[in-house]
């Protein structure tokens, strides 16, 4: 008798732990989903705008960093 | 049976053909975006750097105040610009099968990360901020 009210306990925990478990299984795939999206659009948008790196490598704001590079060259020659 | 059989080939070539010219279509439409954006590239990138317009969260451009924003050439720019991405976001939207909004979001996230320290961006309070004040400053 005196170990009816401890087993009862005991199942409930069980029986919530149980539940608990099932809503974790059900939100990993919605997140897997989502951050594959989210690479697919990336990956597009860097295909799509792959000019501005173009663009910037041939602007005068940029210019300095082939020059620096040249330089570095000819100090290593030297 | 074998009219039928007939009618289902010709109706599914009918199908294939339809999907091509679509995806054709589709491509088109990008390639005649990206060639746009890239001619008024120059232009943009040139008033981004002077302060005179900036990024939005939702991934457009936008007049940083009233007085650049009255201006018809910056204005008429804008408007193209952003015109040609809303269409491109809808595109790589509808390939995804994502959002118009998430592909927008990405987009300004992909300009923030390529800024300069200078570039303006619009919060989500709408204030406009330079990309060096929004981030974190190190102790």
């Amino acid at each position: 008798m005196k170990f009816i009210i401890p087993i009862i306990a005991v199942g409930i925990v069980l029986t919530l732990a149980g539940c608990g478990t099932v809503t974790v299984k059900h939100q990993v795939e919605p997140i897997y989903i989502t951050m594959n999206v989210n690479i697919k659009v990336e990956k597009q948008l860097n295909d799509f705008f792959d000019f501005e790196d173009q663009g910037q490598s041939g602007s005068g704001t940029t210019e300095s960093i082939p020059q620096d590079k040249t330089s570095k060259q000819e100090n290593k020659e030297n | 049976m074998k009219k039928l059989n007939i009618k289902t080939i010709v109706l599914y070539c009918a199908v294939t053909l339809f999907s091509v010219v679509t995806i054709i279509l589709a491509q088109d439409t990008k390639d005649e975006i990206k060639l746009r954006m890239k001619n008024r590239f120059a232009q943009i990138s040139e008033l981004k750097h002077s302060g005179k317009i900036g990024e939005t969260p939702l991934g457009f451009a936008e007049a940083v105040n009233k007085e650049f924003a009255q201006d018809e050439k910056i204005s008429k720019l804008i408007t193209a610009e952003n015109n040609d991405r809303n269409l491109l976001y809808a595109l790589i939207a509808k390939e995804s099968q994502t959002s118009v909004e998430e592909v927008g979001m990405a987009n300004a996230k992909r300009y923030f990360q390529k800024a300069s320290d200078s570039d303006y961006f619009k919060t989500q309070a709408g204030e406009w901020k330079q990309k060096k004040d929004m981030i974190p400053q190190k102790p």
